[in-house]
């Protein structure tokens, strides 16, 4: 890389640790933690990303390699303090009148639990595809696995889901919830 | 033949992810159409996809909104600096200076409002009439009544607050979906000045609409009326702030 590369590499980095920002702290969220320790994960993604901007390989792949940067922070993270919370503790979306939606709300409480009672590798990935719309391999390169481990761990992951939430599942033949933005399933 | 027999749940994934090249996918819509289990099963991989999205944790919980990039090493030195000068300038004038009463300096034009009013008075007294779950809004509230209960020691003068939620407002007392939990307990623990009300009519309309039991966080008391007890006290003389 010539110093000019570098310099745009650089600068594309920190403009998009701007716009990934929220993303970087959702995924964290998603995965457990704490709004402190999001925030804290997306910060040190984020300064990481600018002190090692030479080794990233795809400019393209630039969100996943940040995931990627994530994830090890987080694994760091959780090696070494052992402090994650439930998805519980994160705000629902929608309305916050208490008297609406308390049946949707209590669905999605019921979800999360479900999430956060899932492994952390089976967590990161169905968060990853699910919430945040990863393509697989997309997920596989932040995780730095490969698509057929990313595949087979989604699968355990979503059946594990379904077992947990198997009243909520059948009791929602004609589901209702308000799911706002949901991906158009392709 | 049962799709459990044909078709991974690997592979149904990618369909449902859309994942699978055209040819995959053609063959499981071919398929599709005479199969009602697999019919199921897929609506039932999409509900639980759906679900997750549904779940995705809320922009409102992210606190920084910015990445903070670092200063550049010359800037951190000089701030040092004068974090150094100005420790040492601040512990020279508290050294120089007598000591008199800490004055009450607030931006907040309303707390200023209520603190002059009550300057000949013995005890101040101001009830929060919390009616809304607006984070901001919440927090302004809960920092009014922070400002008011350290008076109590900044002024030796009594000060007296009590914070009333109802309707939406009851939100931020609520154990299992206040986003301020943490702050109130923290308050709870450091002022005893400060009072903590829910509305029982709220809880019971909530019950009886949703069948739903609302728990309060500990130390929240509760009265009947919120309304009712927020009247009262304005009509007693209390100063009133609301969102």
């Amino acid at each position: 890389m010539t110093a000019s590369n570098n310099n745009n590499t650089k600068r594309r980095i920190a403009n998009l640790c701007e716009t990934i920002w929220p993303k970087l702290n959702r995924i964290a969220l998603s995965w457990g933690c704490s709004s402190e320790q999001a925030n804290d994960l997306a910060q040190e993604t984020c300064m990481i990303a600018l002190d090692k901007f030479q080794q990233l390989r795809k400019p393209e792949a630039m969100e996943s390699w940040m995931i990627s940067i994530m994830n090890n922070c987080h694994k760091r993270y959780l090696r070494d303090r052992r402090e994650v919370t439930s998805l519980d503790d994160n705000p629902l979306p929608g309305p916050d009148d208490p008297e609406n939606n308390i049946d949707q709300q209590s669905i999605l409480t019921r979800v999360r639990r479900a999430i956060s009672q899932l492994n952390d590798d089976q967590r990161k990935i169905l968060t990853l595809v699910d919430m945040e719309g990863m393509s697989y391999i997309e997920t596989a390169n932040a995780l730095d696995l490969k698509v057929g481990t990313v595949m087979s761990r989604l699968a355990r992951g979503r059946n594990r889901l379904r077992t947990l939430l198997k009243p909520t599942l059948s009791s929602n033949s004609n589901p209702d919830i308000n799911t706002g933005v949901v991906r158009k399933i392709k | 033949m049962s799709t459990n027999e044909t078709l991974s749940d690997e592979l149904l994934n990618a369909f449902i992810d859309g994942e699978l090249d055209p040819t995959e996918r053609g063959m499981i819509l071919a398929q599709l159409e005479n199969d009602n289990e697999l019919a199921g099963r897929l609506n039932e991989s999409r509900y639980l996809k759906e679900l997750v999205l549904a779940a995705k944790p809320a922009d409102n919980k992210i606190t920084n909104k910015h990445v903070k990039f670092p200063a550049n090493k010359r800037s951190h030195y000089l701030s040092a600096a004068a974090i150094l000068i100005l420790s040492l300038l601040t512990g020279l004038y508290f050294l120089v200076m007598p000591v008199t009463q800490e004055p009450i300096v607030l931006a907040d034009s309303k707390l200023n409002a209520i603190i002059e009013s009550h300057a000949n008075k013995p005890e101040i007294k101001v009830v929060i009439h919390i009616t809304s779950n607006d984070q901001q809004a919440v927090n302004v509230l809960l920092d009014q009544a922070e400002h008011l209960a350290r008076l109590n020691h900044k002024l030796g003068k009594a000060v007296r607050v009590e914070l009333v939620a109802n309707g939406k407002g009851l939100t931020v007392f609520r154990q299992d979906r206040s986003l301020h939990k943490a702050r109130i307990n923290t308050l709870r623990n450091k002022y005893d000045n400060l009072l903590f009300i829910a509305c029982e009519q709220t809880m019971q309309r909530i019950l009886k609409t949703h069948n739903k039991h609302v728990s309060l966080i500990p130390g929240v008391a509760s009265i009947k009326s919120g309304n009712d007890e927020v009247t009262l006290r304005r009509k007693q003389g209390w100063s009133y702030l609301t969102i």
